[in-house]
C-alpha cells in the first residue's frame, strides 16, 4: 500500500450502503401513490450515487474511508473501507443502479409483483454497493451471498415456466459458487488468522503449496460462476432473456463483474502479486481467460434471441478483466478495471435497447428487429453507439479501455494475449454489426408478424404491418432518458478519458497500491 | 509552429452536421447547398493556412484532456492531400444535390458526406499515429453508409465485403499502433527511434501498418472489396470514394514508410537498411496493384467497375512513387514531387470521371458499356468534360496526368540509377506497360459511351446533365487544364510537402515548370496513347475482352480456392492420418488396459458402484475417440459441399453472362427456384465452414496453451 493513504474513519460508505436498504421499506410501504414512491427511490438511489462519487473524492485525495459495521469475535468483524478500486465499482453500480431503476419506473408493469420487483432490486443494489466497499473477506463473502440469493427473485420476476426455469438453473450454479467461496475464506482464515484485504496480499508465503493453492482455486471457481467464466457460464444466457430488462443490464453490467472483482480482490488484496506469480497458476487462469473470451463470443454468433446474444457477449467481455487479472501486470491490470466501468454502461446501454424494442415492438429476435431503426431512430442510434464502443472504434469508452489492456499486454511481452483481445474484438463486431444492419438496413418484409402479437404489451394502438411503414414512434422518455444517458456516458468516457476523476485515474491509482508503485 | 487552425477546419464540416436539419425544411436543394458551402469553407480554411504552412512548415495544436491528448498538426504533405479533398468534395456535393433528386435519402447522403469529410480532414491534420488511427476507422466506418446507399442487394454484399475488409484493417492498423506506442514513438513527424533487439517487431508493426492502410488503399490483394464498393454507391459518393478516400491509405502508407519507419540523415545502417527494404517493398507492391488493376480494367463492360479498377491502377502509380521517393531518402524529392502531384491529379481525373458517367448513367439509367454508345450528340458537355478527364488520366501531354506521370517515370529512373537494382528495371517496363493499359482502357470508356451509335434502346429521351452537375464538372475539368498547362501554380505547396521528407526541394520548380520542355517524355507519351489506342480499337476488332476475364485472375475466387484447399488440405491430413489413428487406438487401449489394472477398487466404495464409475470413464474416452471420427466426416462432407456450390456459383455467373449478352432471351423456367437453393446453399457452406473455422481456432488455441504449459 502507498504511504500516502490514510484510513479516516468516517459514516460515508455505510450510508451509501443504507440508503438503497430504506428504499426496500420504501417499496414495501403500501397507501403510497406510485409517483410518491417513484421519486423517493429515485431520490434515495440518486443520494447514493452522490456519495459514491464524494467517495471517489475522498480517495483521490489519499483518504481511506473506513466504517466498522460489527465485530463478531476477536478477529471476525464486518469493516467497510473504500480504496480505490471499491470507489470505482461502487460508483458504477451507484450510477448505472439509477439508470435502470428510472428506466423500470416505465418497463416494469403495475401490478402485485412491482412492488416486490423494487424492493429486491434496492436490496441487490445495497448489496452490491457492499460488496465494493467491504473492507475484508468476510464483509465481502456476506454481502456477495446475499445480493446473489437476492437476485432470484429479479430472476423470475416473469414467472413464465422459462423465467423458473432460468432461475432453478442460475441458483444452483451461484449456491455451488457460494459454498466454494465460503471454503476459500475457511481455508484463508485458516493459513492466515485474518481477513483483511491488504494491496499486496496478505496469505503467509510459507504456507503449504497444497493449501495455498486448493483455497486459490476455491476462490477461482466459486466467483468464476458468478464471473460466468466457461465453463461455468451455463446460467448466463438462460437467466439474461428471463429477467426484465432493465434488471438484465444491471445483472450483465455490474453483477457479472461482481464475480470478476472478486477474482481481482482474491489476487491482488488477498494473495498478493507475488505470491500468485510463484504460485504458477497465472498461465492456467489466463488460459480459462482466453477461452472464455473466444468461447463466449463465438457462442454468442449463433443466437437469434437479441438478449442471449447480449448474455454472451457479456461472457465473452468479462473475460477480459479475468485475463487482464492472470497476466498480473501493472498498465493491463489498469487498462481491465477500466474496461470494468465501461463495459457496464456499454452493455447496459444495449440491454436497456433490446428492452425498448421488446417493450414497443415485441421484437425479440435479430430477425424481427427489421427497420426498426426508422421507427425509434433514437433507440436504435444509442446501440449502435453502444455497439461501435463495444467493437472498440474510437474514441469511444471501449477503444479507450482496449487500448489500455493492449499497451499494457505489450508492456509485459504477452503478445498471444494480445491476439485474443483483438479476436474477441473482432467477433464483438462479427455478433453486434448484424443487429445494426438489421435495424438500420435489412429490406422489411411486407406483412413480417413483427410484434403484432407482444405489441399489446405497450398498450397502446394495436400496430399493423412492418414497423418502418408504422412511422417512428420512441418508448416514454422514463425509459429512453436513461438509455441515452447511458449511450452518452459511453462517449464521455470515451473522449474525457483522461481527465481528473474519470476511470482511468483511479484505476492507476488501485494498481499502484496492488503493485507497489511499480 | 502553434496554430489552432488544423483543428479548427476540422469542426466545419461538424458545425454543419446540426444545421442539416432546419436546412431540411426547406427542401433538399438546400441541404444540398448546405453541404456545398461547408465543403467550400473547409477548402477555404484550408487554402488560408497555405501560406502559413509554406513559411513555417508545421503548425501544430493540440488538444489535452480529449482521449488522452489528440494532437494536430498540418505540414505540407497534409496540405496537399487537404486542399485536393476540401475542393473535390466542394464539387461532388453540388454535384449530388441533382444527382439525388429523386433518391429520398438525401439527408443521410449528406450525413454520411459531412461526416467522412471530417474524418478525411482529420486523417490529413493528425499528428501522431493514435489521432490518425481514430480518424481512419471513423472513415472507414461512416463511409460504408455510402457503400450501401442505394440499397439492394449488390450494395448489400458489396457492403459486407466492404465492413469486413475495413474492420480487418482497422484492426490491422491499430496493432500496429499499439506495437509502435509500445516501442516509444508514434508521433508521425519522428522516425521511430531503434531500440536493440526490436528489429522484429518493427517490421511486424511495419507490415501491419502498411497492409491496414492497404485496404483501404486498395493495394492488390486487398483491393476486392473495391469495384464491389465504388461500383454500388451513388456516382458522386464514388467520386470521392475513389478520388479521395483510398488516398486515405495511401496517405497512411507514406507517413509509415517515410515518416515511422523511415531512415533519417543520421540513422545506424540496420534501421537505414530496413527503410530501404520497405521502400522497395511498397514500389513493388505498388507496380504490381497497377499492372493488375489496369489489365483488369480492360475487362470490364460496366463504366464504374472499369473506372474503379482503374483507380487501383493508378493507386499503384501513388504507391511506386511512394516507394521510390522513400527508397531515395533524402534524394527523394523528385518522387514526393510526382507522388504529391499525381494524388492531386488522380482526385481530379477521377472524380471528374466518375461525375461524367455518373451524369450518363442518371440521364440512360444504364451503366452497361454494351448497351450504350453514340451519346455525344445528347450529352455534349458531358462528352467535353470526360474527354478531358481521359486525356488527363491518359497521359495527354498539356493535361495534368502527362506532368505527374512524366516525374513519377523520373523518380523511378533515379531509383533505378541509386543502387542499379536489375528488378527495378522492371518495375519501370510495368510502369510503361501500365501506362498503355490506362490509355487503352479509358479510351475504351470512353469510345463505347460517347462515340458511335447507340447499341440498346434505352426507352427514354436522353438529357444533358443540369446547370449544377455541369459547373461541378466543369470546375474540375478547369483544375486539369490549368495543371497540365500550368503545373506550377502549385510549385509553393508542393516544395512545402517535398520538404517534409526530402533534403531539400530545390528542384520541384524545375520538374514541374516546363513540362512539355523534355522531349524524351513528350515521345513516351506519344507513344503510350498510340499504343493504348491501338490496344483498345485493337481488342474491340478482336473482341478480346468480350469473354470474362479467366477464372484463374479472379481474387474473390483465389480466396474461396485457398479456403477450399485449405479444407483439402485439413482433409487429406486426416486421411493421411489414418496411421497415426491407429496408433492412437492402440495407445487409447493401452491407456485403457493400464486404467483397469492400476484403479483396483478401493474398500470403501461398493462393487456396482465402482463398476458403473469404471464403466463411464472408459465411454468418456470411447466417446472422444468417436467425436474425432465425426469431425473428420463433418469435414470430408463440408468440403464436398463447398465443391458443389462452387460449381453452382460457375453456373449461375455464366446464365448472367448469357442473360447480359442476349437481354432478349427468355428466362429459363424454375431458375428462381434453381437460384434460391443454391444461395440457400451457398450461405449453409459460409455458416459450416465459419463454424468449422471457429473449431479449429479454438482446438488449436486449447492446443498452443497446453504446449505452452507443458513448456513453461
Amino acid at each position: 500500500m502507498s504511504p500516502s493513504v490514510g484510513v479516516v474513519v468516517s459514516w460515508w460508505p455505510g450510508i451509501a450502503v443504507a440508503l438503497p436498504l430504506v428504499g426496500v421499506a420504501v417499496s414495501a410501504a403500501t397507501g403510497w401513490s406510485e409517483r410518491r414512491r417513484a421519486s423517493v427511490l429515485a431520490g434515495l438511489t440518486f443520494g447514493s450515487l452522490l456519495v459514491a462519487l464524494g467517495l471517489i473524492r475522498e480517495v483521490l485525495a489519499g483518504r481511506m474511508p473506513e466504517v466498522h459495521l460489527l465485530h463478531m469475535t476477536a478477529q471476525l468483524w464486518m469493516v467497510l473501507r473504500v480504496d480505490a478500486a471499491g470507489a470505482l465499482y461502487g460508483a458504477t453500480v451507484a450510477a448505472l443502479g439509477l439508470l435502470a431503476l428510472t428506466y423500470a419506473f416505465g418497463y416494469v408493469q403495475p401490478g402485485p409483483r412491482r412492488a416486490r420487483f423494487f424492493a429486491f432490486f434496492m436490496a441487490c443494489l445495497a448489496c452490491t454497493l457492499g460488496v465494493a466497499y467491504a473492507g475484508n473477506l468476510l464483509t465481502f463473502l456476506v454481502f456477495y451471498e446475499a445480493f446473489s440469493v437476492l437476485t432470484y427473485a429479479l430472476v423470475v420476476h416473469e414467472q413464465t415456466p422459462a423465467a423458473i426455469a432460468a432461475g432453478t438453473k442460475y441458483i444452483a450454479y451461484i449456491l455451488v459458487g457460494g459454498s466454494l467461496v465460503l471454503a476459500g475464506v475457511l481455508l484463508t482464515f485458516f493459513l492466515a488468522g485474518d481477513l483483511a484485504f491488504v494491496g499486496g496480499g496478505f496469505l503467509p508465503v510459507d504456507a503449504p503449496r497444497g493449501q495455498l493453492l486448493t483455497a486459490f482455486w476455491c476462490f477461482v471457481v466459486g466467483f468464476g460462476v458468478k464471473a460466468a467464466l466457461v465453463p461455468l457460464h451455463g446460467w448466463v444466457p438462460d437467466a439474461h432473456p428471463a429477467a426484465p430488462a432493465p434488471f438484465s443490464a444491471v445483472l450483465s453490467g455490474v453483477m457479472v463483474a461482481a464475480g470478476a472483482f472478486g477474482i481481482m480482490r482474491v489476487v491482488f488484496d488477498v494473495v498478493g502479486v507475488g505470491l500468485f506469480t510463484s504460485l504458477g497458476v497465472a498461465p492456467w487462469l489466463t488460459a480459462i481467460a482466453a477461452v472464455t473470451i473466444l468461447v463466449g463470443a463465438l457462442l454468442a454468433l449463433g443466437q437469434e434471441d437479441l438478449k442471449r446474444r447480449l448474455a454472451y457477449s457479456t461472457i465473452s467481455q468479462m473475460g477480459y478483466l479475468t485475463l487482464a487479472v492472470s497476466l498480473a501486470g501493472s498498465g493491463v491490470m489498469a487498462g481491465g478495471l477500466v474496461h470494468l466501468v465501461h463495459h457496464a454502461f456499454m452493455k447496459g446501454t444495449l440491454f436497456f435497447c433490446a428492452g425498448l424494442w421488446i417493450h414497443v415492438t415485441g421484437a425479440r429476435r435479430l430477425g424481427e428487429l427489421r427497420g426498426v431503426g426508422a421507427r425509434m431512430p433514437l433507440t436504435t442510434a444509442a446501440f449502435t453507439l453502444a455497439a461501435l464502443g463495444m467493437i472498440g472504434v474510437p474514441p469511444l469508452s471501449g477503444f479507450v479501455s482496449k487500448w489500455w489492456l493492449g499497451v499494457g499486454m505489450l508492456e509485459i511481452g504477452a503478445g498471444a494475449a494480445l491476439a485474443v483481445l483483438l479476436a474477441g474484438a473482432l467477433l464483438a463486431a462479427a455478433y453486434l454489426l448484424p443487429v445494426v444492419y438489421a435495424a438500420y438496413f435489412a429490406p422489411t418484409r411486407p406483412g413480417a408478424a413483427t410484434g403484432a402479437g407482444a405489441a399489446s404489451r405497450a398498450g397502446g394502438a394495436t400496430p399493423t404491418g412492418d414497423p418502418a411503414s408504422r412511422g417512428a414512434r420512441e418508448a416514454p422518455w422514463t425509459m429512453l432518458g436513461p438509455t441515452l444517458a447511458a449511450a452518452a456516458l459511453t462517449l464521455a468516457f470515451g473522449l474525457g478519458s483522461h481527465l481528473r476523476g474519470f476511470p482511468l485515474q483511479l484505476a492507476e491509482r488501485a494498481v499502484l497500491a496492488w503493485f507497489g508503485g511499480g | 509552429m502553434t496554430h489552432a487552425g488544423p483543428m479548427l477546419v476540422l469542426l466545419v464540416p461538424l458545425a454543419a452536421i446540426p444545421l442539416l436539419w432546419p436546412a431540411g425544411r426547406w427542401g433538399r436543394v438546400a441541404m444540398g447547398w448546405l453541404v456545398t458551402l461547408a465543403s467550400a469553407a473547409s477548402f477555404a480554411a484550408v487554402a488560408a493556412m497555405a501560406p502559413a504552412v509554406v513559411a513555417h512548415g508545421r503548425l501544430t495544436v493540440s488538444v489535452p484532456g480529449v482521449l488522452g491528448r489528440l494532437g494536430f498538426a498540418l505540414d505540407g504533405v497534409g496540405l496537399v492531400f487537404a486542399l485536393i479533398t476540401t475542393f473535390v468534395w466542394t464539387c461532388a456535393s453540388l454535384y449530388a444535390i441533382d444527382y439525388l433528386q429523386h433518391d429520398g435519402k438525401e439527408r443521410r447522403y449528406h450525413l454520411t458526406s459531412l461526416l467522412t469529410l471530417a474524418a478525411m480532414i482529420g486523417i490529413v491534420v493528425a499528428s501522431d499515429l493514435i489521432t490518425l488511427y481514430v480518424f481512419f476507422e471513423w472513415l472507414g466506418l461512416a463511409a460504408y453508409l455510402f457503400v450501401v446507399h442505394v440499397g439492394g442487394r449488390e450494395a448489400d454484399r458489396a457492403g459486407l465485403k466492404y465492413l469486413i475488409l475495413t474492420l480487418l484493417g482497422g484492426f490491422a492498423v491499430l496493432t500496429g499502433a499499439l506495437i509502435v506506442q509500445g516501442m516509444g514513438g508514434g508521433e508521425l513527424g519522428v522516425a521511430l527511434a531503434l531500440e536493440p533487439g526490436s528489429e522484429t517487431m518493427r517490421w511486424v508493426a511495419a507490415a501491419l501498418l502498411v497492409l491496414g492502410f492497404g485496404v483501404k488503399a486498395g493495394v492488390l490483394g486487398l483491393h476486392i472489396w473495391l469495384p464491389d464498393a465504388h461500383t454500388a454507391a451513388p456516382a458522386p459518393a464514388s467520386a470521392l470514394l475513389s478520388g479521395l478516400m483510398i488516398k486515405a491509405g495511401a496517405y497512411g502508407i507514406l507517413r509509415t514508410v517515410a515518416g515511422l519507419f523511415g531512415g533519417g540523415p543520421d540513422a545506424p545502417p540496420s534501421l537505414a537498411l530496413q527503410a530501404e527494404t520497405l521502400a522497395l517493398a511498397v514500389l513493388f507492391l505498388g507496380s504490381a496493384t497497377m499492372f493488375v488493376g489496369v489489365v483488369m480494367a480492360l475487362w470490364q463492360n460496366v463504366a464504374k467497375r472499369l473506372l474503379a479498377y482503374s483507380s487501383v491502377s493508378q493507386m499503384g502509380f501513388i504507391l511506386v512513387g511512394i516507394g521510390a521517393a522513400a527508397y531515395l531518402a533524402e534524394g527523394g524529392s523528385v518522387g514526393w514531387t510526382g507522388t504529391l502531384l499525381h494524388v492531386v491529379n488522380h482526385a481530379l481525373f477521377k472524380g471528374l470521371l466518375f461525375l461524367g458517367l455518373g451524369a450518363v448513367i442518371h440521364a440512360t439509367g444504364e451503366g452497361d458499356l454494351r448497351r450504350l454508345g453514340g451519346l455525344w450528340r445528347r450529352m455534349p458537355w458531358t462528352f467535353a468534360f470526360v474527354v478531358i478527364a481521359v486525356g488527363g488520366i491518359s497521359g495527354l501531354p498539356g493535361l495534368n496526368g502527362f506532368v505527374s506521370k512524366s516525374v513519377l517515370h523520373h523518380a523511378l529512373a533515379y531509383a533505378e540509377g541509386h543502387h542499379h537494382l536489375v528488378a527495378l528495371q522492371w518495375a519501370e517496363w510495368v510502369f510503361t506497360i501500365t501506362t498503355i493499359g490506362t490509355a487503352a482502357a479509358l479510351i475504351k470508356l470512353l469510345a463505347m459511351t460517347f462515340l458511335g451509335s447507340a447499341r440498346a434502346d434505352l426507352g427514354r429521351p436522353v438529357h444533358e446533365a443540369s446547370w449544377r452537375m455541369r459547373l461541378a464538372m466543369g470546375a474540375m475539368a478547369a483544375a486539369i487544364v490549368a495543371l497540365g498547362l500550368r503545373p506550377q501554380l502549385l510549385a509553393p505547396v508542393l516544395a512545402a510537402g517535398v520538404e517534409v521528407y526530402a533534403a531539400s526541394s530545390a528542384g520541384v520548380l524545375g520538374y514541374v515548370t516546363s513540362p512539355i520542355g523534355h522531349a524524351a517524355d513528350l515521345r513516351a507519351a506519344a507513344t503510350a496513347l498510340t499504343l493504348g489506342a491501338l490496344v483498345a480499337w485493337a481488342s474491340a476488332r478482336w473482341r478480346v475482352f468480350d469473354r470474362p476475364p479467366p477464372v484463374w485472375l479472379s481474387l474473390d475466387r483465389l480466396l474461396a480456392l485457398a479456403i477450399a484447399a485449405g479444407t483439402a488440405a485439413i482433409r487429406w491430413g486426416l486421411a493421411e492420418r489414418a496411421a497415426f489413428e491407429a496408433s492412437a487406438r492402440r495407445l487409447f487401449e493401452r491407456e485403457r488396459d493400464a486404467v483397469l489394472a492400476a484403479t483396483a477398487r478401493p474398500p470403501i466404495v461398493g462393487r456396482r458402484l465402482w463398476l458403473r464409475l469404471r464403466v463411464q470413464t472408459l465411454a468418456a474416452i470411447e466417446r472422444l475417440a468417436a467425436n474425432w471420427e465425426l469431425a473428420e466426416r463433418f469435414t470430408r462432407q463440408l468440403g464436398q459441399r463447398l465443391d458443389e456450390s462452387r460449381r453452382l456459383d460457375e453456373s449461375r455467373r455464366l446464365q448472367r453472362e448469357a442473360r447480359l449478352a442476349h437481354p432478349e432471351a427468355v428466362v429459363v423456367p424454375g431458375s428462381e427456384e434453381l437460384r434460391r437453393a443454391a444461395r440457400r446453399r451457398i450461405q449453409r457452406d459460409t455458416r459450416d465452414l465459419s463454424l468449422n473455422v471457429g473449431v479449429l481456432f479454438v482446438v488449436w488455441l486449447l492446443f498452443l496453451g497446453a504446449l505452452w504449459i507443458v513448456a513453461s
